[in-house]
């Protein structure tokens, strides 16, 4: 199992040092053909970990292996630590998986583009980075696989370097993450000066002795940094502007893998949250508020790429809400149900870019049904997942979320129910405005001039394949889980990872009423939400109704950009230009600059005693000599 | 006639000298009975082999001394702290083989001759690590310096070299008679040569003021500090380093600067152990200068190597504070710091031999402009080799520092500590300015002169820096295998 494991970390980072050495010396689609083969070899390591945890009993699933011990400073031990059990495990299946689908999917995509040999770099290095935060054993290894994690997004979402926007957009990433980031590590040095040890384990087994205070300033500290990578409000800003990269790394980075490290940081984590109430009912709540917001925002996008964006940030807010009132299984659940139905909505997205040369706008789409019939029928289970129709996966998981906030049967629970539901509605209303808007109707002027098929297909095999997999997977997917009928083998399968260890935080069981009744309710609010958008974008009856006011502020993203350049942007840099003019520039510059020069003509002047003269070395070993033994036999005298 | 008995010899003890001193006969036989075209390639394999086989060796010895014991009439100590050092020696000296490979069509009249010299002056080097008297010191440190002053002057039809050998020579002549004065010195004192007895000595006849043997000490100081390259004793060094051929200068900066800083450690811990309050201080001086000098001096070279040279002068200091704090953390600091140290030299020496080559002359600053975009792999490395120097994370250089300034702390030297991080800041500016010429120099500012054609595919010098690369980097992730390596050495010094 943990040989599986290590396997399975190191095989992308094989083929990531591969392609990087042999360089030109191999087409670049073979870099691709490296690039995916490794990540699927990962893949295969994933199956094989997993069948072997399979095979043992519940404790015995949990495994630490350590290659080596970094460093050890007095009771610390910095070991490059592994822990494999199930909740890794878990990840380790989607991440490798879902990677490789898209991985091979680049290679159709990426097809002609400048520099394919340096994309497959940074994909397969960014598996690798993924697969280091998920199997990491300590917080160590975590904070260095989150920082690489965050510098493929960075290096991914500026890939087309040449284009300012991508530039910002990956600055942007970079930036918003960094704040989660420092908060992550202030909460991380703070754990180990009070828990005195690195090591996951270990360090759960001490979070009964931390104080309450120290408690809720890592589980904040760790909240943060959960809140930055999964785009959830208020560090939300940069996901929408991540779709600048090209779209197998929004499928892989931003929609199935990346961004939802929070919830896996946070179900991790759990004993930390849980000795912490209060943020985790913060997690919650923000899960909430963001799956809300994004579901709002994402009605008047008009981008293929931004809708798809907004609806990651708005199920990743019900995964947050899951994990944030202790139903860590469900979270997880859905984390592996929308890994499959949103990297299929961004690969299908993909072909259809693909086939409009390059066009996001789905303004300017229409008709494709014909044209891509393939390709429409995959969209259309990918919104029916998403959008949580049965049987499609994201009905089981999503629904299950929201049982669960109904069983705890208190004030909180209720609100966050209302929010899912009503995010349910919103949800259905957006992904099939998007379907309708793209697919039905007649072929628009744009799509008849420039649609062009793939040699009489909707796009090469190496597109094709990975999209109808995913498509079987975004079907299937919650069959292995059903709400209401006893048969939940991946909530046994994680337990003893999840297990809440304290009595009176125990989730309560959703009854069997309550399971039906979310159902019932969320289906017939999909279902209202997909009429709605037929009725207005799909049939043409009603016009989209109009509220210039609102439709400007949800156009605007609630002004959250705007009033960070106004809160953040703008007094950081008035301050910046005041301190260069006023201080950097006479006060430090100046002496500085002295300094600098006083240092050069001290160095000038020493080596002009190097004078090449036998005479002058001597005379300075002789002196050195005569200084040391007369300094020794004076103090003695 | 008197009766002679000779001692027992422990022949695993002298096992890697020993190897080494083989494979320097059978280069120099090769020198004479191959025809001259063949020379080259006999007399590096066998100093290749050499040095890999008396590598093997060492390690096998390091694995077996996990007790110290004096062998051989008690004038080698057989130790992990001598087998360590010879595992460095020995790994710097496999490499150098690497990097003079292509010096062929250069030393082709003397080849040869040149690999017996490396391989004699490794096995002299193996030999004064594990030196436990006065007299083995002296013989083995001429042993393997005599070889250097020979190698130094090798290039016989350039100038520069010449006058390298022959400055190195009688330089190097004075430093060793005062390393001579002082042992005859400590003799004339305490009546012992075996470092351990000296100790002794002192203390059983409570020598701890004798003006003799504080004069010796100083002597002695002052003899090994000029073989490790510390201010005021170092002038000689950048003029040789500039001048001898450039593998030369690479095997010279990592090997003779650890075997000297080793044995510094030894002979002041074993025999001088009284008379600490004398020598530490001092170490601390001649450390604070080094820094001091070398840095100093560094920031206004022109000249690649020289520039190098002043930076080794500066890294003896370092490694000197470590000696200063005279205690085990010193001495796991030391060897420790040896390890990346020696790779980063070596390898940055050996980037510079491919630049000589491909230009034909002395390299300077400006000459770097662009190699980091021509030559990937040279220019990647140089330019890890110059953060390393620098003692930048990622690399084995900055555990090193850290090692040494954690010592220094817990001998309660902050003020060491201080001038240890000053002296970092002002290098940061002349390794950076490396950097910058590698990368960040527009195309117009880049003067390409090659001499000819573009260069010849020089594999084993790539394979030399790709493997001081991976030591300097592995250095850093590896650090507490390594750290404990050296703990368990250091261990067995009397701290």
């Amino acid at each position: 199992m943990t040989t599986a494991a290590w396997i399975c970390l190191l095989s992308p980072l094989a083929g990531a040092v591969a392609i990087t050495l042999l360089g030109t010396r191999i087409p670049r689609r073979e870099a691709g053909y490296l690039a995916t083969l490794s990540v699927a070899v990962s893949a295969v390591a994933a199956a094989v970990a997993f069948f072997a945890a399979l095979g043992r009993g519940g404790e015995e699933r949990e495994a630490e292996t350590t290659a080596w011990t970094w460093l050890t400073a007095g009771e610390l031990d910095f070991g490059l630590t592994l822990l494999v059990d199930p909740l890794s495990i878990l990840m380790m299946l989607i991440v490798a998986g879902v990677g490789s689908l898209i991985v091979g999917y680049s290679i159709g995509y990426m097809d002609g583009d400048d520099e394919e040999r340096r994309f497959f770099v940074y994909m397969a290095l960014f598996v690798f980075s993924m697969l280091l935060l998920v199997l990491a054993g300590n917080f160590l290894i975590l904070l260095a696989g989150w920082g690489l994690v965050g510098l493929c997004s960075y290096l991914l979402i500026g890939f087309h370097h040449e284009r300012p926007s991508a530039i910002a957009a990956a600055k942007k990433a970079f930036v918003m993450n960094a704040v989660g980031d420092a908060a992550m590590a202030l909460a991380l040095f703070l754990l180990i000066y009070e828990s005195g040890t690195l090591d996951y384990l270990r360090s759960f087994e001490r979070v009964g002795e931390l104080g309450s205070t120290t408690a809720t300033l890592v589980a904040l500290g760790l909240l943060g940094g959960a809140v930055a990578k999964s785009a959830q409000i208020p560090l939300h800003t940069w996901l929408p502007d991540a779709m600048e990269g090209p779209t197998p790394v929004s499928a892989l980075i931003h929609a199935a893998t990346m961004v939802t490290a929070g919830v896996y940081l946070i179900v991790r984590t759990h004993p930390i949250f849980e000795a912490s109430v209060g943020i985790q009912e913060l997690a919650a709540g923000l899960g909430a508020i963001t799956l809300l917001v994004a579901g709002l925002i994402a009605l008047v996008q008009t981008d293929i790429k931004r809708v798809i964006a907004y609806s990651t940030m708005s199920q990743i807010g019900y995964m947050f809400l899951g994990a944030g009132i202790g139903a860590y299984a469900n979270g997880m659940f859905h984390l592996m149900t929308h890994a499959f139905f949103k990297a299929l909505l961004f690969l299908g997205a993909g072909i259809v870019i693909h086939a409009l040369v390059g066009e996001q706008d789905i303004r300017k789409m229409g008709g494709l049904r014909g044209l891509m019939p393939k390709t429409f029928v995959a969209m259309l289970i990918g919104a029916g997942a998403l959008a949580a129709l049965p049987p499609l996966s994201g009905f089981f998981s999503k629904d299950s979320i929201l049982a669960s906030a109904l069983a705890r049967e208190d004030g909180f629970g209720y609100v966050l129910y209302a929010v899912g539901l009503a995010g349910a509605l919103l949800t259905a209303m957006y992904t099939f405005r998007m379907i309708f808007v793209v697919f039905l109707g007649e072929p628009s002027a744009f799509v008849r001039e420039h649609h062009h098929a793939h040699q009489g297909k909707e796009g090469p095999f190496s597109m094709t394949a990975p999209v109808a997999v995913l498509a079987v997977l975004a079907v299937i997917g919650g069959w292995i889980q059903i709400a209401g009928t006893g048969w939940h083998p991946l909530a046994d399968f994680l337990d003893p990872v999840v297990a809440v260890e304290r009595e009176h935080l125990a989730l309560v069981e959703p009854t069997v009423t309550q399971d039906y009744v979310t159902a019932a309710l969320s289906v017939a609010l999909s279902l209202a939400g997909i009429a709605l958008a037929w009725l207005i974008y799909g049939a043409r009856r009603r016009e989209a109704p109009r509220q210039p006011f609102l439709q400007r502020v949800l156009e605007r993203k609630f002004y959250c950009d705007e009033a960070y350049d106004f809160a953040f942007y703008r007094p950081a840099a008035a301050t910046a230009r005041g301190w260069t003019r006023w201080i950097e520039g006479p006060l430090i510059g100046g002496s500085i600059a002295g300094l600098a020069g006083g240092t050069r003509e001290l160095g000038r002047g020493l080596s002009e005693a190097q004078t090449g003269f036998l005479r002058t070395y001597a005379l300075a070993i002789a002196s050195g000599l005569a200084v040391l033994a007369l300094v020794f036999v004076s103090v003695r005298l | 006639m008197i009766a002679a008995t000779t001692p027992k010899v422990d022949w695993f003890a002298l096992a890697p000298v020993l190897a080494l001193l083989a494979a320097s006969g059978l280069a120099l036989l090769g020198a004479v009975l191959v025809p001259r075209r063949r020379a080259h390639g006999v007399g590096g394999v066998f100093a290749a082999l050499g040095f890999a086989v008396a590598f093997v060796l060492s390690a096998l010895l390091y694995v077996d001394s996990g007790e110290a014991r004096n062998v051989v009439a008690e004038a080698i100590a057989r130790d992990r702290f001598a087998a360590l050092a010879q595992l460095i020696v020995c790994g710097a000296g496999l490499l150098a083989v690497g990097i003079s490979w292509s010096e062929r069509p250069r030393v082709e009249e003397h080849a040869g001759e040149y690999y017996a010299l490396l391989a004699a002056a490794g096995a002299g080097m193996a030999f004064l690590v594990a030196a436990n008297n006065l007299m083995v010191l002296f013989l083995a440190l001429e042993w393997f310096s005599i070889s250097l002053y020979v190698l130094s002057a090798i290039r016989a039809d350039r100038v520069e070299s010449l006058e390298a050998g022959l400055k190195y020579l009688i330089v190097g002549g004075f430093g060793s008679a005062a390393l001579l004065f002082g042992s005859a010195l400590v003799y004339g004192s305490t009546g012992e040569l075996m470092f351990g007895r000296i100790a002794e000595a002192t203390r059983a006849q409570g020598l701890e003021s004798d003006p003799l043997l504080l004069a010796g000490l100083a002597m002695v100081i002052t003899g090994l500090g000029f073989k490790a390259s510390a201010a005021p004793f170092h002038m000689w060094t950048p003029d040789v380093y500039d001048g001898a051929p450039t593998p030369v200068t690479a095997f010279m900066s990592a090997a003779t600067k650890t075997v000297a800083l080793v044995l510094a450690m030894r002979v002041l811990v074993a025999a001088f152990p009284q008379l600490d309050e004398f020598w530490t201080l001092a170490i601390a001086a001649i450390a604070c200068i080094s820094l001091a000098w070398g840095n100093l001096a560094a920031l206004v070279q022109r000249n690649v190597k020289r520039m190098l040279a002043y930076s080794s002068i500066s890294h003896a200091g370092f490694m000197l504070i470590a000696i200063a704090a005279n205690n085990e953390l010193g001495g796991r600091a030391l060897l420790y710091y040896l390890i990346p140290y020696s790779a980063m030299s070596l390898g940055a020496f050996a980037v510079l031999a491919a630049r000589e080559r491909e230009l034909g002359r002395a390299v300077a600053l400006d000459d770097l402009g662009g190699l980091g975009w021509e030559r990937p792999l040279l220019g990647l490395s140089l330019w890890v080799f110059m953060l390393g120097f620098a003692g930048l994370p990622l690399t084995g250089g900055f555990w090193g520092k850290f090692l040494v300034f954690s010592a220094a702390v817990e001998r309660g030297w902050t003020w060491l500590v201080i001038v240890g991080v000053v002296a970092t800041a002002v290098s940061l500016y002349y390794y950076l300015s490396v950097v910058r010429a590698l990368y960040m120099r527009s195309d117009l500012e880049v003067r390409l002169m090659p001499a000819g054609g573009s260069p010849p595919r020089e594999g084993l010098l790539q394979a030399a820096v790709a493997a001081c690369l991976a030591v300097t980097v592995g250095s850093f992730f590896a650090v507490q295998p390594l750290t404990d390596l050296a703990e368990a050495a250091a261990k067995q010094l009397p701290f």
